[in-house]
């Protein structure tokens, strides 16, 4: 009955006045014949899931990075003078980011403007963010900061378009993270430092090593080799155990993670189907 | 001129009387009244002097109190983690006015004042009560004013706070359409949001604390206040509201049976 009423004409459309009750949608032969399965699923190789992980790898080691050097200026145990070197090599890096990697033409007069806002409200709030905390011990600064820290991972893009991906909440739960370390801090100048190279690191750092990993995929990896071993290294100096977990864990996420991604993927199944909620079709840019 | 009538309660009192003079019950009150005065008079008069001297002493007592509250809370007591730049300068700011206000204060020291303060009490308790009143709104005039500063300043680190908070999740709030938004910064309004936001974030319990300090002094005030205008205003104006004032002072008509009684 219901299908010869189907080749009558039912029409999944709204606009019109048919002869079926509201709730029809064209009987279960025409229902079940739009099921269909993993419509959206991207299916990746071994390689591919690595270099994935590599990237996410290099947030974490870049944050770790910038962990080591404020605990080493704090205690005096490395000169100022290595901020100046940190800091010439983010503009070193920013320049080769507009030469080689920007996927538009840089707008250097607003650039320049972002360069002069921040610079001039990183200095006015400098002396503000050194005595933010003063009252408040070194234990719970710490953790929050080492908490934020995790949150801005979390919400970080690391190149894959997901829904859980925020550029504004990474970016300010990064910073405030930051800005709990700088609190720390007796001196204007490497607070000063320190404050500009986070917010790059957390404003900019994901364009370009997301860039950097889409344009030079051997390089990055070359360079995150030696950013991970340094980092090691760096931690062995504060604790041993600390650098070994930290080893291990890279270990743990560069390769057993992909291996246990390859695994579970070919058991993946999604149904798509008339009961799914209707999406707008997206233009291709 | 119409504000000053406004005001104090001392005219407004004086006018209620005026206009129950005649009625018999009002006769009674105002014997009362009177009699009570005279007994207060009788208990008070013979020291006088020892008393407005005591009075001086209870307030450098409330003046030297508040400064003392000001300096415990410059070592950050029972554990508050106040901010220390911050916490130093809204104390040298209080501390200031609070010396303001004793300079003030200081003005009214005058004899012949408490000479009429205390001759007052010739026409009656609730006139006596009344310019008790009327004076003591002058004397604590600055602390409204300390209430005032310690709340505006709480609420506005309290409202930017939450303006900082949606933008740093990425949200504004929308009053058109009562709803949050999305909204994408740029980097540096990004940069600018979260700074602000975390130092608004560790500076609101310091200002908190100061606006707990002076809205709870305010309230001891008013609570005072309104015991001396109950006294004040007890007896008379309570009678003569339902008459008159009702009309006079909040602009209200005039009670149902006056606008009824031409219509029947």
């Amino acid at each position: 009955m219901t299908s010869s009423r189907t080749t009558i004409g039912w029409q999944k459309i709204l606009y019109r006045k048919q002869a079926f009750p509201d709730n029809y949608s064209g009987g279960d032969a025409q229902f079940l014949k739009e099921l269909r399965k993993n419509v959206s699923v991207v299916h990746y190789d071994y390689k591919s899931a690595v270099y994935g992980c590599m990237n996410f790898l290099t947030h974490l080691d870049t944050l770790t990075m910038y962990f080591v050097l404020f605990l080493n200026i704090l205690h005096s145990n490395w000169s100022p003078n290595i901020l100046y070197t940190v800091f010439v090599s983010t503009i070193a890096l920013y320049l080769f980011f507009c030469k080689f990697l920007a996927v538009v033409v840089a707008n250097s007069k607003e650039h320049a403007r972002t360069i002069v806002t921040l610079f001039l409200f990183a200095y006015a709030f400098t002396p503000v963010i050194r005595t933010l905390t003063t009252s408040i011990s070194t234990d719970t600064i710490y953790s929050t900061s080492i908490i934020t820290a995790i949150l801005s991972c979390l919400f970080h893009d690391y190149g894959v378009k997901a829904p859980v991906v925020s550029y504004p909440t990474s970016v300010s739960s990064g910073l405030s993270s930051a800005i709990f370390l700088l609190s720390r801090l007796e001196e204007d100048t490497p607070t000063l430092l320190l404050l500009v190279i986070a917010f790059t690191l957390h404003a900019y750092g994901a364009e370009f090593r997301n860039r950097m990993f889409h344009v030079y995929p051997v390089a990055s990896s070359l360079i995150f080799t030696v950013l991970s071993s340094f980092s090691v290294y760096c931690i062995s100096s504060f604790s041993i155990e600390l650098s070994v977990f930290w080893a291990l864990l890279h270990v743990f996420i560069l390769f057993v993670c992909p291996l246990i991604l390859i695994l579970k993927q070919t058991g993946k199944c999604t149904i798509h189907g008339p009961w799914d909620e209707a999406v707008p079709i997206k233009s291709i840019n | 001129m119409n504000w000053i009538t406004e005001k104090s309660v001392l005219i407004r009192t004086v006018e209620a009387k005026l206009l129950l003079m005649r009625t018999f019950s009002f006769t009674r009150l105002l014997a009362l009244d009177v009699a009570i005065s005279l007994y207060i008079w009788n208990v008070w008069a013979p020291d006088w002097n020892d008393n407005v001297d005591s009075f001086w002493k209870q307030t450098s007592h409330v003046a030297d109190n508040l400064n003392g509250t000001i300096n415990w809370l410059r070592d950050n007591p029972a554990g508050l983690k106040l901010n220390t730049p911050v916490n130093e300068t809204l104390a040298w700011f209080f501390s200031y006015h609070i010396y303001l206000w004793t300079t003030f204060i200081g003005f009214l020291r005058y004899d012949v004042f408490y000479r009429y303060v205390t001759n007052s009490l010739v026409f009656g308790l609730s006139t006596f009560s009344s310019m008790i009143y009327d004076l003591s709104q002058i004397f604590f005039l600055h602390f409204n004013c300390f209430d005032a500063y310690a709340t505006k300043l709480c609420y506005l680190c309290y409202y930017t706070l939450t303006v900082l908070w949606s933008l740093v999740r990425g949200k504004k709030h929308n009053p058109l359409r009562e709803r949050m938004d999305t909204i994408t910064l740029d980097t540096r309004q990004q940069f600018l949001a979260t700074s602000l936001f975390v130092i608004l974030l560790f500076i609101l319990p310091t200002v908190f604390v100061y606006f707990v300090v002076f809205r709870s002094l305010r309230l001891a005030v008013s609570a005072i206040q309104t015991v001396i205008y109950f006294f004040a205003t007890w007896p008379f104006q309570i009678f003569a509201l339902q008459k008159y004032l009702v009309r006079k002072y909040s602009g209200k008509p005039i009670a149902e049976e006056t606008s009824d009684s031409p219509a029947t």
